[in-house]
Protein backbone atom coordinates (compact mmCIF):
# COMPACT_ATOMS: atom_id res chain seq x y z
CA UNK A 1 0.00 0.00 0.00
CA UNK A 2 1.55 3.37 -1.03
CA UNK A 3 1.31 6.30 1.41
CA UNK A 4 0.84 9.74 0.04
CA UNK A 5 3.78 12.49 1.52
CA UNK A 6 1.24 13.56 4.30
CA UNK A 7 0.83 9.76 5.87
CA UNK A 8 4.07 8.96 7.07
CA UNK A 9 5.54 5.77 7.12
CA UNK A 10 6.36 4.15 10.84
CA UNK A 11 9.74 4.45 12.41
CA UNK A 12 10.15 0.76 12.37
CA UNK A 13 9.22 0.77 8.84
CA UNK A 14 11.55 3.34 7.79
CA UNK A 15 14.20 1.87 10.44
CA UNK A 16 13.92 -1.66 8.27
CA UNK A 17 14.23 0.22 5.12
CA UNK A 18 17.20 1.82 6.05
CA UNK A 19 19.09 -0.56 7.66
CA UNK A 20 17.69 -3.95 6.29
CA UNK A 21 15.62 -4.55 3.15
CA UNK A 22 14.54 -0.92 0.98
CA UNK A 23 10.77 -0.89 0.04
CA UNK A 24 9.58 0.40 -2.82
CA UNK A 25 6.81 2.53 -1.52
CA UNK A 26 9.15 3.89 0.67
CA UNK A 27 11.60 4.73 -1.62
CA UNK A 28 8.50 6.34 -3.70
CA UNK A 29 7.74 8.08 -0.76
CA UNK A 30 10.74 9.29 1.01
CA UNK A 31 11.26 11.63 -2.63
CA UNK A 32 7.86 13.88 -1.96
CA UNK A 33 8.57 13.76 1.92
CA UNK A 34 11.14 15.56 3.33
CA UNK A 35 10.30 14.32 7.22
CA UNK A 36 10.64 10.39 6.33
CA UNK A 37 13.43 10.99 3.81
CA UNK A 38 15.52 13.22 7.10
CA UNK A 39 14.81 10.21 8.94
CA UNK A 40 16.38 7.99 6.45
CA UNK A 41 19.11 9.68 6.03
CA UNK A 42 19.75 10.07 9.52
CA UNK A 43 19.07 6.11 10.43
CA UNK A 44 21.96 5.44 7.48
CA UNK A 45 24.24 8.43 8.10
CA UNK A 46 24.61 6.50 12.07
CA UNK A 47 24.65 3.63 10.61
CA UNK A 48 27.96 4.45 8.19
CA UNK A 49 29.30 6.30 11.30
CA UNK A 50 29.38 3.20 13.16
CA UNK A 51 30.94 1.24 10.51
CA UNK A 52 33.76 3.80 10.17
CA UNK A 53 34.76 3.39 13.71
CA UNK A 54 38.55 2.07 13.68
CA UNK A 55 39.37 -1.11 15.34
CA UNK A 56 42.19 -1.62 17.28
CA UNK A 57 44.62 -4.43 17.24
CA UNK A 58 45.04 -6.62 19.84
CA UNK A 59 48.75 -4.92 21.46
CA UNK A 60 51.75 -7.41 20.54
CA UNK A 61 52.63 -8.27 24.28
CA UNK A 62 49.51 -8.99 24.83
CA UNK A 63 49.27 -11.63 21.82
CA UNK A 64 52.74 -12.72 23.28
CA UNK A 65 52.06 -13.77 26.58
CA UNK A 66 48.66 -15.46 25.58
CA UNK A 67 50.38 -17.42 23.11
CA UNK A 68 53.64 -18.14 25.45
CA UNK A 69 51.19 -19.17 28.25
CA UNK A 70 49.76 -22.06 25.97
CA UNK A 71 52.70 -23.26 24.62
CA UNK A 72 54.00 -23.35 28.16
CA UNK A 73 51.06 -25.55 29.59
CA UNK A 74 51.36 -27.70 26.68
CA UNK A 75 54.28 -28.78 27.70
CA UNK A 76 54.08 -31.82 30.38
CA UNK A 77 55.54 -30.47 33.87
CA UNK A 78 58.84 -32.02 35.11
CA UNK A 79 58.33 -33.08 38.63
CA UNK A 80 61.51 -32.50 40.58
CA UNK A 81 63.13 -35.28 42.93
CA UNK A 82 61.60 -33.83 45.76
CA UNK A 83 58.51 -33.77 44.95
CA UNK A 84 58.26 -37.24 43.67
CA UNK A 85 59.39 -38.57 47.01
CA UNK A 86 57.32 -36.96 49.14
CA UNK A 87 54.51 -37.53 46.57
CA UNK A 88 55.31 -41.13 47.50
CA UNK A 89 56.14 -40.52 51.29
CA UNK A 90 52.85 -42.00 52.54
CA UNK A 91 53.31 -44.90 50.92
CA UNK A 92 56.99 -45.87 52.23
CA UNK A 93 55.89 -45.30 55.49
CA UNK A 94 53.50 -47.33 55.70
CA UNK A 95 55.45 -50.15 54.03
CA UNK A 96 58.20 -49.90 56.54
CA UNK A 97 55.71 -50.03 59.49
CA UNK A 98 54.34 -53.20 57.74
CA UNK A 99 57.88 -54.80 57.39
CA UNK A 100 58.53 -53.45 61.35
CA UNK A 101 55.42 -55.75 62.08
CA UNK A 102 55.92 -58.35 60.06
CA UNK A 103 59.92 -58.51 61.50
CA UNK A 104 58.36 -58.62 65.26
CA UNK A 105 56.15 -60.96 64.20
CA UNK A 106 58.51 -63.46 63.25
CA UNK A 107 60.69 -62.55 65.79
CA UNK A 108 57.83 -63.47 68.70
CA UNK A 109 57.22 -66.64 66.66
CA UNK A 110 60.82 -67.33 66.32
CA UNK A 111 61.90 -66.67 70.27
CA UNK A 112 58.73 -68.77 71.32
CA UNK B 1 44.01 -29.18 21.74
CA UNK B 2 47.15 -28.93 19.69
CA UNK B 3 49.38 -25.00 19.93
CA UNK B 4 48.94 -24.72 16.20
CA UNK B 5 45.05 -25.18 16.30
CA UNK B 6 45.36 -23.03 18.95
CA UNK B 7 47.44 -20.47 17.21
CA UNK B 8 45.06 -20.83 14.22
CA UNK B 9 42.25 -20.10 16.34
CA UNK B 10 44.12 -16.84 18.12
CA UNK B 11 45.05 -15.29 14.78
CA UNK B 12 41.14 -15.96 13.71
CA UNK B 13 39.30 -14.65 16.40
CA UNK B 14 41.71 -12.44 18.83
CA UNK B 15 41.26 -8.82 16.69
CA UNK B 16 37.10 -9.72 16.74
CA UNK B 17 37.23 -10.69 20.37
CA UNK B 18 39.76 -7.91 21.18
CA UNK B 19 37.30 -4.91 19.65
CA UNK B 20 34.23 -6.22 20.87
CA UNK B 21 35.46 -6.32 24.61
CA UNK B 22 36.84 -2.91 23.86
CA UNK B 23 33.62 -1.70 22.49
CA UNK B 24 31.75 -3.71 26.02
CA UNK B 25 34.13 -2.46 28.40
CA UNK B 26 35.70 0.85 26.59
CA UNK B 27 38.69 0.06 28.97
CA UNK B 28 41.77 -1.29 26.80
CA UNK B 29 43.39 -3.05 30.19
CA UNK B 30 40.36 -4.71 31.03
CA UNK B 31 40.26 -6.12 27.43
CA UNK B 32 43.68 -7.35 27.26
CA UNK B 33 42.83 -8.84 30.69
CA UNK B 34 39.35 -10.48 29.38
CA UNK B 35 41.15 -11.35 25.76
CA UNK B 36 43.77 -13.37 28.41
CA UNK B 37 40.97 -14.99 30.35
CA UNK B 38 39.05 -16.02 26.90
CA UNK B 39 41.79 -17.40 25.74
CA UNK B 40 42.79 -19.74 29.04
CA UNK B 41 39.55 -21.06 29.01
CA UNK B 42 39.36 -22.24 25.66
CA UNK B 43 42.87 -23.77 25.73
CA UNK B 44 41.80 -25.61 29.00
CA UNK B 45 37.90 -26.41 27.37
CA UNK B 46 38.20 -30.21 26.56
CA UNK B 47 35.45 -30.26 24.14
CA UNK B 48 35.74 -27.13 21.61
CA UNK B 49 32.66 -26.77 18.83
CA UNK B 50 33.71 -28.61 16.15
CA UNK B 51 32.55 -26.05 13.57
CA UNK B 52 33.71 -22.20 12.89
CA UNK B 53 30.06 -20.61 13.52
CA UNK B 54 29.76 -23.06 16.48
CA UNK B 55 33.17 -21.89 17.34
CA UNK B 56 32.69 -18.43 16.68
CA UNK B 57 29.44 -18.41 19.27
CA UNK B 58 31.22 -19.71 21.76
CA UNK B 59 34.12 -17.34 21.68
CA UNK B 60 31.97 -14.14 21.83
CA UNK B 61 29.68 -16.09 24.32
CA UNK B 62 32.59 -16.20 26.73
CA UNK B 63 33.71 -13.09 26.11
CA UNK B 64 30.29 -11.53 26.93
CA UNK B 65 30.10 -13.24 29.71
CA UNK B 66 34.07 -12.13 31.14
CA UNK B 67 33.04 -8.89 30.25
CA UNK B 68 29.96 -8.93 32.37
CA UNK B 69 32.06 -10.53 35.09
CA UNK B 70 34.28 -7.35 34.88
CA UNK B 71 31.35 -5.12 35.16
CA UNK B 72 30.40 -7.11 38.41
CA UNK B 73 33.88 -6.73 39.91
CA UNK B 74 33.55 -3.04 39.03
CA UNK B 75 30.32 -2.66 41.26
CA UNK B 76 31.87 -4.41 44.40
CA UNK B 77 34.87 -2.32 43.52
CA UNK B 78 32.76 0.82 43.17
CA UNK B 79 30.99 0.05 46.27
CA UNK B 80 34.34 -0.73 48.31
CA UNK B 81 36.13 2.23 46.74
CA UNK B 82 33.65 4.97 45.40
CA UNK B 83 35.87 8.06 44.79
CA UNK B 84 38.44 5.33 43.06
CA UNK B 85 36.00 4.21 40.58
CA UNK B 86 34.41 7.91 39.78
CA UNK B 87 37.93 8.57 38.96
CA UNK B 88 38.24 5.67 36.82
CA UNK B 89 35.43 6.64 34.93
CA UNK B 90 36.01 9.70 34.26
CA UNK B 91 39.68 9.47 32.95
CA UNK B 92 39.44 9.71 29.41
CA UNK B 93 40.46 6.06 27.79
CA UNK B 94 43.19 6.13 25.18
CA UNK B 95 42.93 4.73 21.77
CA UNK B 96 40.99 5.89 18.68
CA UNK B 97 37.48 5.52 19.67
CA UNK B 98 37.05 8.09 22.26
CA UNK B 99 37.55 10.70 19.75
CA UNK B 100 34.64 9.74 17.29
CA UNK B 101 31.33 11.60 17.33
CA UNK B 102 30.31 8.12 16.59
CA UNK B 103 31.65 6.73 19.78
CA UNK B 104 30.09 9.49 21.96
CA UNK B 105 26.89 8.73 20.32
CA UNK B 106 27.23 4.89 21.10
CA UNK B 107 28.23 5.84 24.30
CA UNK B 108 24.93 6.20 25.54
CA UNK B 109 23.73 3.40 24.81
CA UNK B 110 23.37 0.63 27.68
CA UNK B 111 26.05 -2.51 27.30
CA UNK B 112 23.64 -5.01 25.56
CA UNK B 113 22.66 -2.46 23.14
CA UNK B 114 26.03 -1.58 22.45
CA UNK B 115 26.89 -5.10 21.84
CA UNK B 116 23.86 -5.79 19.75
CA UNK B 117 24.75 -3.25 17.01
CA UNK B 118 28.58 -3.47 17.15
CA UNK B 119 27.97 -7.75 16.25
CA UNK B 120 25.16 -6.14 13.29
CA UNK B 121 26.95 -3.49 12.00
CA UNK B 122 30.85 -4.05 12.15
CA UNK B 123 30.69 -7.63 12.34
CA UNK B 124 27.78 -8.49 9.72
CA UNK B 125 26.56 -11.09 12.37
CA UNK B 126 21.99 -11.21 11.97
CA UNK B 127 19.65 -10.71 14.59
CA UNK B 128 19.42 -14.28 14.91
CA UNK B 129 23.37 -15.00 15.13
CA UNK B 130 23.47 -12.60 17.84
CA UNK B 131 20.62 -14.05 19.53
CA UNK B 132 22.14 -16.96 20.27
CA UNK B 133 25.00 -15.50 21.73
CA UNK B 134 23.29 -13.11 24.13
CA UNK B 135 20.60 -15.65 24.90
CA UNK B 136 17.80 -13.91 23.66
CA UNK B 137 15.31 -14.71 20.46
CA UNK B 138 15.91 -13.34 17.29
CA UNK B 139 12.70 -10.60 17.39
CA UNK B 140 14.17 -9.52 20.98
CA UNK B 141 17.43 -8.16 19.45
CA UNK B 142 16.14 -6.74 16.05
CA UNK B 143 13.63 -4.54 18.87
CA UNK B 144 16.85 -3.48 20.77
CA UNK B 145 18.89 -2.68 17.17
CA UNK B 146 16.03 -0.73 16.56
CA UNK B 147 15.20 1.10 19.71
CA UNK B 148 19.32 1.29 19.83
CA UNK B 149 19.00 3.40 16.39
CA UNK B 150 15.89 5.49 17.37
CA UNK B 151 18.12 6.96 20.52
CA UNK B 152 21.29 7.17 18.90
CA UNK B 153 19.03 9.41 16.16
CA UNK B 154 17.18 11.45 19.07
CA UNK B 155 20.80 11.83 20.56
CA UNK B 156 22.65 13.70 17.30
CA UNK B 157 19.39 15.38 16.79
CA UNK B 158 20.09 16.98 20.32
CA UNK B 159 23.52 17.36 19.52
CA UNK B 160 22.83 19.37 16.29
CA UNK B 161 20.85 21.94 18.06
Amino acid sequence: MSKTSMTHFSDDELMAHALERPREDITEHVKTCRQCARYVEDIRSIENDIRGLPEEDVPERVSRKILTDARRKNQPEKKPFGFMWRGSFPFLVGLAVIAAALFLYFLFVYLH
Amino acid sequence: MLHQEFRRIYDSYSRKLYNYALWTTRNEQASQDILQAVFLKLWKQRNIPSSAPELEAWLFTVTRNTCLDHFRAQKRRARLYTKAAEEEKTRPQSGGLDSHFAWDLLKTLSTDDRTIIYMHIKMGYNYKEIGRIMNLEENAVRVRAFRAFRRLRRTMSKEER
